[in-house]
């Protein structure tokens, strides 16, 4: 009986040995690790309670090997993280991407194509309790997953319960990806970080006082050639002026050098010197027969707005133009505005100068200082 | 053979001379530069004591792509002659003249500044009040000056830029604020449409600056109130021992206010402004001037329009009566039955 026994008990073994051996290919699984994967989070706070705080995640993998139709992604979260991640269980919002914020170009991290579907994608999103028991989101009815290829998937609240979050400690926390379909399975696990504040508040304050910036447009202008007893010649530039609302309005004057003794003009300082003048005060007419002389006009640069310019400066007849004065002593005012002038207004400079008969050839020049500044 | 070599050359030739001549022109251009600053606050009026110690800043910036260089200099100044809330800086004669600066007790951080594009200076400046300063209103203005680094080749103008912070400092508690109006006036009598400026004077006789401020009221010929216009609503000050020209802008742009009051024919203005700081309602400045506004050419017209009417009017009256005696006329045939 013992006898009988043994050998049935062997030839048991045998035959189970022999079915193992024969069976046993059919359930090989065919396990690897994910090619490339990420886990973008909009926002990257911890105990986001997706409420008051909501969070997105966006969701890259690109498998080693391709995963047939039919099967689901799932994104596991630590053991100790029990309803951070996944803070009211349900169904999700999911929708595939064709890239996100986090994409590295031209590398596996950066996605290639929306995540594709055996029918309709679904999430759902399951809070753990205890030990060995995590939150999971499990996105079902993937399509094929080829190899080489990223796929992106974001993952929002559910329109009814399903609500995710980030959990309640900032650190790193590891989170695995399972792709798979029966016994083709792809998963990684790599670290997140979560930090106590991810908003820099960046605070100032502008300041309630006045405030004016003028601007000139060139440093210097050529008048080019003047002719003795040909006509006058003109050049022009622009000024600009911007104050703060609290600004009371702004004014230019200008003045100028001259010959450095007796008037403002230009002023040929080689032998022979000359001066072609500007008269000081008023006006300077340049059309008339052997008229000599150098001046300019503003153009007003709000026409009947609140800029104005003095008369002398505005004056509209063809070769007439506002004499300078001589030093800061002859400072002139040429264009003011009671009022703030909230965006650049620019006023044209226009130089005019005309070289008499008796002008002796060579060049001149004339150094034009512009004050500017807020009324007080 | 010897053509082809001699046209060659004289076509080297020219084209070096091309080459040369470029060279001659472009040497008198030039590179153009612009100039561009601006400053917070744009004044400042302060109120010290003898002996004490001020320590204030200014920003300075420049909107231009490239970076200019400023100098600093610290001045007295004054007011352009009759614009008041201006600001020049004294001439070397000027500053040893004058017994209200304050360049001697005020001193800026820094003497040059380049000035980076789009980028905030802080320019710090210290005022301090001698311990012997008499009592007084003491200037200064803080001002930048451009640095020019153009030179002409043919003849033309080159352009400083300056900008200042004037600085006002009471020394002193108790200040004579007197002032005298001087002028109160329109530039006509006579105006077509409610379009005007009315210019006033005011002289500054106290020994600090003083803000005239107030309205001008202005009635029509029926005592109607038709318009409050407000008098230096900038505040724009007058240095002590300066006049300061104020010129207020009136444009209603109708002839009939919100209220239905007509604004035409003889229109009177009331100037009342204030000018202390102290109870200022017990030395108002008060003018009043008068001035006519009519339409003259709409009223010519609308007169001509209906001189025209009744002459139209009449005309073809006068040629419908011949009609009327023609229905008797034996000529004129029966109607039809």
């Amino acid at each position: 009986m013992k006898k009988s026994g043994l050998i049935t008990g062997s030839i048991s073994v045998l035959v189970l040995t022999i079915c193992f051996v024969l069976i046993s290919p059919v359930f090989t699984s065919k396990a690897g690790a994910l090619t490339a994967a990420y886990l973008y989070l909009s926002r990257i706070q911890s105990n986001i309670n997706g409420s008051s705080a909501t969070v997105e995640y966006v969701l890259a993998i690109d498998t080693a090997q391709t995963i047939p139709s039919g099967g689901t992604v799932t994104i596991s979260f630590p053991d100790g993280d029990d309803a951070g991640w996944c803070r009211t269980a349900g169904s999700l919002t999911v929708a595939g991407v064709s890239s996100s914020t986090a994409d590295y170009a031209t590398t596996n991290w950066a996605i290639d194509a929306v995540m594709p579907t055996s029918s309709s994608l679904t999430a759902v999103c399951a809070q753990g309790a205890g030990v060995s028991s995590v939150d999971k989101i499990t996105i079902s009815n993937v399509g094929t997953l080829t190899a080489g290829t990223t796929y992106g998937v974001k993952i929002t609240n559910g329109s009814a319960a399903g609500v995710i979050g980030t959990a309640s400690a900032a650190g790193e926390h590891d989170v695995s990806v399972e792709a798979k379909n029966g016994a083709t399975i792809d998963s990684s696990t790599f670290g997140l970080y979560l930090v106590a504040s991810d908003t820099v508040v960046v605070s100032a304050t502008v300041a309630a006082v006045p405030s004016v910036t003028c601007s000139i447009s060139t440093s210097a202008v050529s008048l080019g050639s003047l002719y003795p007893g040909g006509s006058y010649a003109t050049v022009n530039h622009t000024i600009s002026t911007t104050t703060s609302t609290t600004t009371s309005g702004y004014y230019w004057a200008s003045y100028g050098a001259g010959d450095g003794s007796t008037d403002a003009g230009l002023y040929k300082s080689t032998a022979t010197t000359y001066l072609i003048a500007s008269t000081g005060s008023g006006t300077i007419g340049l059309t008339g027969v052997n008229a000599e002389g150098f001046g300019m006009t503003v153009s007003d640069p709000d026409a009947g707005g609140a800029a104005t310019v003095p008369a002398d400066f505005s004056d509209g007849t063809a070769g007439t133009f506002g004499a300078l004065d001589r030093t800061v002593a002859g400072a002139q005012l040429i264009l003011y505005q009671n009022g703030a002038q909230a965006s650049a207004e620019n006023a044209t400079i226009t130089y005019g100068a005309r070289a008499g008969t008796s002008a002796v050839a060579g060049s001149y020049s004339e150094s034009v200082t512009f004050v500017c500044g807020g009324y007080y | 053979m010897k053509n082809i070599h001699t046209n060659i050359f004289k076509g080297i030739f020219v084209l070096l001379l091309f080459f040369c001549l470029s060279f001659v022109l472009s040497s008198k251009t030039y590179a153009e530069t612009s100039l561009s600053i601006g400053t917070a606050p744009t004044s400042e009026k302060l109120k010290l004591s003898p002996g004490q110690k001020y320590n204030g800043e200014l920003i300075v910036w420049n909107l231009t792509p490239k970076a200019i260089t400023y100098n600093i200099v610290v001045k007295g100044f004054r007011q352009i002659e009759n614009q008041p809330g201006t600001a020049v800086m004294l001439t070397d004669t000027e500053e040893s003249k004058s017994l209200y600066t304050a360049t001697n007790w005020t001193k800026a951080s820094i003497e040059k500044i380049e000035l980076i594009p789009n980028k905030n200076e802080k320019i710090y400046y210290e005022i301090n009040v001698p311990k012997d300063a008499t009592k007084g209103e003491y200037t200064v203005i803080i001002a930048f000056i451009s640095e020019s680094e153009e030179k002409l080749t043919g003849s033309g103008a080159t352009t400083t830029l300056t900008l200042g912070m004037p600085i006002l400092i009471q020394i002193g508690d108790e200040f004579v604020e007197n002032a005298e109006l001087l002028k109160f006036t329109t530039d006509k009598s006579f105006y077509e449409y409610p379009t005007l400026t009315f210019d006033t004077r005011i002289k500054n006789l106290g020994d600090t600056h003083i803000t005239p401020v107030g309205e001008i009221v202005l009635s029509n010929v029926f005592k109607q109130e038709i318009a409050r216009i407000p008098f230096n609503p900038n505040n724009q000050s007058i240095l002590r021992d300066n006049t300061g020209n104020y010129e207020t802008l009136w444009n209603l742009g109708t002839f009939l206010t919100k209220d239905k009051a007509i604004v035409l024919g003889p229109i009177k203005a009331n100037l009342v402004l204030t000018y202390r700081t102290f109870q200022p309602g017990f030395a108002p400045l008060t003018s009043e001037v008068t001035f006519w506004i009519l339409p003259w050419k709409i009223i010519l017209i609308a007169v001509i329009v209906i001189i025209a009417t009744v002459v139209i009017i009449k005309v073809v009256r006068k040629k419908r009566r011949p009609v009327v005696q023609n229905q008797y006329s034996p000529y004129s045939h029966p109607l039809p039955r």
